[in-house]
């Protein structure tokens, strides 16, 4: 391989027959006499247009097709126009200097034509170069050349990470597998699961038990799930209340005035404030629109008035402190159910995170857009993070996320994308140059993924998501298979 | 059906050119080679330039009865064409090196088929000597030996061919003059009972400073016009052959046919009607004969391939040839 032209962060390298390099390859381009280096990324393939090509091409096409005979080569030369006919273009993406071991983002020098050597650079060398996943790995998948990636626990900690890509092409998969990984390290992850695809990952594919089974809980609302008016409290109520169900400022304030009158002498019950709200003396229509919003909460599933029957968000997350999942399975419940059950555990999620009864804790969250209000969009990437929430998007629609979330993204793991304008979508917020993305999302295939951002040094690395021995239930439902 | 195979033709050929070539070319082992710029824009010209315009005294009146009208022969004979180039691949310090090749190409019944020899590298310097099939000639300035030695290489597969074959029609590319063919290959050619004639691409032939073929326009192809008793003497006494101009079909813009200059009226008509039968006659040129200048034509890419293969197996550093009328003029040296 030789250095052929740099130009801005791109690099053209010229490729001969027989140095086996792909898309998504990482190449050094060491100049021995500077001693620095230049880590790029190889991001299109091209042929080389060399003068006199067409001519060879179509005396080629007449001599194939239409005349037979005998070539007297004696030279081979045969062998050097074929040679050069297969020599490719290599452009690549810098993506960092290596300045005396050590790793620079300085790219402003010039690497020399003539005493620089060009060689690939296997993934396992390139890991251990950008000290990726080294204090405390999970293991993602491998590489191209069979390396495997491991990345930090620790750059997943306090970030905020998207998974994106086209249906089917293993998103949910790999949120799985980081977040096994999390409570490896004693994380506790809370999951928004909108199918019911990760209800089963204490069992292995088999259907037995795994090691995970203890570190467990599927909360479903309505079955195991319940949380009483007066548990959910003043500040989350007025949030479902306003932001899901619609309730004006002025009926909200009249609501808590009966909410603060019934709490003095009586149990905070469905019962107790619509009796209360019956006998007050509240214009008709605020006393209807509080009692509609009521009807709501009460036949959500998640209210109810029965103490025994309340389950304290903090007891479960106590019991995953040491590492584990809280589940939420959101597959059976309406839309608004949906909205309700999320604004509540983000809310409490926030005040349990406040008085510091949990650390922190990861959030993962499908299809997002489903169920998260517009304004959470803003709170999650801000100031969510600096309670201790750190966020996981998974998506397949890659415009359902705003573009702010994707200017503080920490790390993007995308999945093959065909569609130019989701690809544009990402591209245009990512960080990463909208060529390697376009280029390289493209051509994955389903199950490997694009990693960009801190997980890897923000290095673009492509790897094969690997398997997971457990009852996943991910899968898109056929018909005929 | 005509069968050419390339081992008779290895040997019957004069001089062994594959020894030649080995011998001249290890001279530049570890030498540099200054090469030209190939720029996408430099047409491909290689070919031996051998001909240009010829003035002719004016057309007599009854030139109805001077032109031959054709009819095509469809009696299969073998058309054989034959075609050279050479390259000049880069400049050292003592001399110049050239590829060269040559193709022939045949119809049998079916299909074209052809035999492609070389290419051939040579480093010429100042002490050598073009070689000739009877004598050597030496030569002063090695950029010389450029058109000499392509004609040597053509002359030898001309030989090849007149004596390989037998009852075909032999065409050679350019004219049949002293320095592009030898009497000897024709009465070779013609004891094997071969008609040899020549195609010329660039052969403008004027009178009055007006291009003959305008004159003829009227005539529907395919004709020929013997043009050579009108030719000046001193251009005449050069040629081997009968000349003629000739328009195979009417897309054709017209070419001058050289024809051995021993056949016979009979001979010339029935050669050129098999020509036209047998053959396909794309605007008017042969098939055999295209295909024989594509084949032996060098494109760009095996110059490059041919300055790769040197530095790679006879260690040649190769170096781009610094242009003085580029780095005086900048991009005014073109004009």
């Amino acid at each position: 391989m030789r250095l052929f032209r740099k130009e801005g962060e791109t690099v053209e390298i010229l490729c001969f027959p027989g140095e086996e390099v792909s898309k998504g390859d990482y190449l050094m381009v060491e100049d021995a006499k500077s001693r620095k280096s230049l880590l790029v990324q190889v991001i299109d393939i091209q042929f080389i247009n060399f003068p006199g090509l067409i001519e060879e091409l179509v005396r080629e096409e007449i001599t194939e097709t239409s005349v037979f005979g005998d070539n007297f080569d004696p030279l081979n030369l045969e062998s050097q126009i074929t040679l050069l006919k297969d020599v490719r273009l290599l452009v690549c993406k810098i993506r960092c200097s290596i300045i005396g071991g050590i790793i620079s983002l300085d790219i402003s020098w010039l690497p020399s034509r003539i005493y620089s050597r060009v060689y690939r650079v296997n993934f396992s060398e390139l890991f251990k170069l950008l000290r990726i996943g080294l204090k405390r790995p999970i293991k993602i998948g491998f590489t191209k050349d069979g390396s495997e990636l491991k990345v930090d626990a620790n750059d997943l900690d306090g970030g905020l990470s998207i998974i994106i890509g086209r249906k089917g092409t293993g998103k949910s998969h790999l949120s799985k597998l980081l977040m096994l990984g999390l409570v490896e390290y004693g994380a506790p992850c809370i999951v928004f699961d909108v199918n019911g695809e990760y209800t089963n990952l204490g069992f292995y594919k088999n259907g037995e038990k795994n090691k995970y089974y203890s570190r467990i809980f599927v909360l479903e609302p309505g079955r195991n799930f319940k949380v009483t008016l007066d548990y959910a409290g003043k500040n989350v109520l007025s949030n479902i209340l306003c932001y899901i169900l619609g309730l004006t400022e002025l009926s909200l304030r009249e609501f808590f005035r009966v909410w603060d009158e019934v709490k003095k002498t009586k149990r905070l019950t469905f019962r107790n404030i619509l009796e209360a709200l019956r006998f007050s003396t509240i214009n008709d229509r605020v006393k209807e629109a509080i009692i509609s919003r009521l009807y709501t909460l009460e036949h959500s599933r998640l209210f109810t008035d029965n103490d025994y029957e309340l389950l304290k968000l903090e007891d479960v997350l106590i019991k995953i402190s040491g590492g584990g999942v809280v589940i939420l399975n959101l597959s059976r419940i309406s839309a608004l159910e949906r909205k309700i059950v999320v604004e509540f555990i983000l809310g409490k999620l926030v005040e349990l995170l406040k008085k510091w009864v949990v650390r922190a804790i990861f959030l993962f969250a499908e299809e997002a857009h489903l169920y998260l209000r517009e304004t959470y969009w803003d709170d999650i990437v801000t100031r969510m993070r600096h309670l201790g929430i750190f966020t996981f998007f998974i998506t397949n629609q890659p415009a359902s996320i705003h573009e702010d979330v994707y200017r503080q993204v920490d790390s993007v793991f995308l999945f093959n994308f065909k569609n130019e304008n989701d690809l544009n979508m990402v591209s245009k917020v990512a960080k990463i140059d909208s060529e390697t993305m376009k280029s390289i999302a493209c051509s994955l295939e389903p199950h490997y993924c694009l990693i960009i951002g801190q997980v890897t040094r923000e290095v673009p690395l492509v790897v094969k998501v690997k398997e997971l021995d457990v009852k996943t239930m991910g899968e898109t439902r056929n018909f005929f298979n | 059906m005509l069968k050419l195979e390339f081992k008779d033709f290895m040997e019957d050929f004069p001089v062994n050119l594959l020894d030649l070539s080995f011998k001249s070319v290890s001279k530049v082992r570890g030498k540099v080679l200054e090469v030209y710029d190939t720029s996408p824009t430099d047409g491909i010209q290689n070919h031996f330039i051998e001909d240009g315009i010829l003035n002719i005294k004016n057309l007599p009146i009854n030139i109805d009865d001077r032109l031959i009208k054709l009819k095509p022969l469809n009696s299969y004979t073998p058309i054989i064409g034959l075609d050279t180039s050479h390259r000049r691949i880069g400049v050292t310090r003592d001399g110049v090196v050239y590829a060269f090749r040559g193709a022939i190409v045949w119809k049998d019944i079916y299909t074209y088929r052809y035999i492609r020899y070389g290419p051939f590298i040579f480093h010429f310097t100042c002490l050598d000597k073009v070689f000739g099939r009877n004598k050597s000639t030496p030569v002063n300035n090695p950029l010389d030996f450029e058109h000499r030695f392509q004609n040597t290489v053509e002359k030898s597969l001309q030989w090849y061919i007149a004596q390989a074959v037998s009852n075909s029609i032999i065409i050679f590319d350019g004219c049949l003059s002293n320095q592009s063919t030898d009497p000897e290959i024709l009465d070779l050619a013609r004891k094997k009972g071969n008609k040899v004639l020549a195609i010329s691409k660039k052969s403008k032939i004027y009178i009055d400073d007006e291009n003959v073929l305008l004159r003829l326009k009227k005539f529907q192809p395919p004709w020929m016009l013997r043009v050579d008793d009108l030719l000046p003497k001193n251009i005449s006494s050069t040629i081997l052959g009968q000349v003629f101009l000739a328009k195979f079909s009417s897309e054709s813009i017209g070419f001058r046919v050289d024809i051995d200059s021993r056949l016979c009226f009979e001979d010339i008509v029935n050669s050129i009607g098999k020509l036209i039968g047998n053959d396909i006659l794309s605007q008017g040129y042969p098939e055999t004969l295209r295909l024989a200048h594509i084949l032996s034509t060098f494109t760009k890419i095996e110059v490059l391939g041919i300055q790769r293969l040197m530095t790679k197996k006879f260690g040649v550093k190769v170096e781009k040839l610094q242009s003085t009328r580029k780095m005086l003029f900048g991009p005014f040296a073109k004009w």
